[in-house]
């Protein structure tokens, strides 16, 4: 559905990490949710477009988000390495 | 009864098993790898008629009863575990009224209002920026310990580490340190629910009424003054128009103390203890400084300084196959959910190189440790410091033992000999 749109950034959250806390989902939670297995999912499968026009989280809140994490379990995926 | 189907050498060894159900048995307190092998093998969700609860020792169960804070609930002033603490009200309405504005045995949406407002003050990018004071302190108090035949280890490092770290972060005088220890101790009787002590609510109120006598002039001056700590943080931090009221501030500053050194002391001196049983490991450690952060994950797998946290079902549902029903108890074990062979590769070999380490050490879900990032950073240095610097590492007290709780994890003496490299 991107096709037509230039490469963006994107959130990826490591599974590894995430212990479930939901913080990102508080502060941005047009970019994540808590998944039913209890951990955090980016809203769009395979990472996030963080300016999906789709009523998505700011990209400011998306970094909020990734920094408030307190396992370190989202990464900000710059747009000119997402390809 | 599962046990029986297991081979055993001779009749005696299953004779001189202690019951299952005893979770203060000299096996549990003390041997909790080869108790809560024994639970799982029997039961991952198995029904303990003395503790009146489900004890939870598989990893899928243990992980999931952590994600589902919905049902099980935290809150010790509703359900099952309010009867005590609301029996004691009148007595001791002051200590009561704290405990209430604790996020640790808080529910959403009070939970979120406490928590949020100090999250970001626990992140692993904020933490970072005490790694080398804490490098520092680690060196110092590391380097006495050379030359010395029996080190104290839990007098010497493992406890004024954490408790230097927790108070200059929150800006509480280092003057303070030995107080703050004693009360922390007091208080804990309450929050770990230690056995055998009918006393402890008149213990900890005391102990209570003298950290919030300590707390309570800092947070009051950092209103007007504020410095660069915790506290100061706490006071003029805003979220979404939210703040924190005095009283929560002071409450948790008290939680902070506490949760903030007692666990830390416990994950290093366990650590210790690991490495001992396990010289390549330590040996692997210190000739590689970049295993820091897994061997100190291994760590927090392998032997961590919480064993168990209770909850409560607010409401009926399935865990393991079992029906859980409203009210009743459910103990979530992560000590055996981090030795479940079912999860993790060789469960009892020490690993330094272990990953990826899904270990639910910390818990899950809302109530995942808030320290959990200045815990690791302690940990990180103090393992690859003493690694490299003491080619050995060895337990000398004999028969250790640990203090007799379901949740904690907590050597009452440690003596080491460290050998330099």
């Amino acid at each position: 559905m991107n096709a037509d749109r230039p490469a963006q950034p994107r959130a990826v959250v490591d599974r590894d990490l995430c212990a479930g806390v939901g913080q990102c989902a508080a502060i941005a939670p047009g970019a994540f949710r808590i998944g039913d297995d209890g951990l955090a999912v980016a809203v769009e499968p395979g990472g996030l477009d963080a300016f999906s026009a789709s009523g998505a989280s700011s990209a400011e809140e998306i970094a909020e988000a990734a920094d408030s994490c307190p396992m370190a379990a989202i990464t900000i995926v710059p747009a000119d390495v997402s390809r | 009864m599962a046990e029986r189907t297991q081979p055993m050498t001779t009749d005696t060894i299953e004779q001189t098993q202690p019951p299952l159900d005893d979770l203060l048995s000299d096996q549990a307190v003390n041997d909790p790898r080869t108790y809560f092998k024994r639970l799982r093998d029997a039961d991952p969700v198995y029904w303990n008629e003395r503790w009146n609860g489900w004890v939870v020792t598989s990893y899928a169960e243990v992980a999931a009863g952590y994600r589902d804070y919905e049902r099980l609930s935290s809150d010790r002033f509703r359900g099952p575990f309010a009867r005590d603490i609301l029996a004691s009200r009148s007595a001791y309405a002051g200590l009561i009224e704290f405990m209430t504005k604790w996020m640790f045995t808080s529910d959403r949406p009070y939970h979120t209002h406490l928590r949020s407002l100090v999250n970001k003050a626990f992140t692993p990018s904020t933490v970072e920026v005490l790694r080398p004071r804490v490098r520092e302190l680690v060196r110092s108090l590391a380097a006495p310990l050379a030359g010395q035949e029996r080190v104290n280890f839990l007098a010497d490092f493992a406890f004024p580490l954490p408790v230097i770290v927790i108070a200059e972060y929150l800006g509480l005088p280092p003057e303070s340190r030995d107080e703050v220890k004693a009360w922390s101790d007091d208080l804990g009787a309450v929050i770990f629910v230690q056995g055998n002590n009918a006393n402890r609510f008149a213990v900890a109120e005391q102990a209570m009424n003298n950290l919030v006598g300590l707390i309570r002039p800092i947070v009051r001056a950092r209103a007007i003054q504020p410095r660069q700590d915790l506290i100061s943080a706490m006071v003029h931090t805003e979220v979404d128009g939210d703040r924190f009221t005095e009283e929560e501030i002071v409450a948790n500053a008290v939680l902070m103390v506490f949760a903030g050194h007692d666990t830390t002391m416990n994950l290093l001196a366990n650590g210790i203890v690991a490495f001992s049983a396990f010289p390549d490991q330590w040996d692997r450690l210190g000739r590689d400084p970049g295993l820091a952060r897994t061997a100190t994950e291994e760590i927090l797998r392998y032997d961590g300084p919480i064993k168990a946290l209770a909850r409560w079902a607010k409401e009926p549902f399935e865990l393991g196959g079992k029906h859980i029903a409203q009210n009743d108890r459910v103990l979530l074990v992560m000590h055996a959910a981090n030795h479940d062979p079912a999860f993790f590769d060789r469960p009892d070999l020490l690993d330094v190189a272990r990953w990826p380490n899904r270990h639910l050490e910390f818990g899950q879900g809302i109530h995942t440790c808030l320290g959990a990032p200045l815990a690791r950073l302690e940990a990180q240095e103090t393992f690859a410091h003493l690694a490299a610097t003491f080619g050995t590492v060895q337990v000398l007290t004999k028969d250790l033992s640990y203090d007799p709780t379901v949740v904690s994890r907590s050597p009452k003496h440690l003596e080491v000999g460290l050998q330099q490299r």
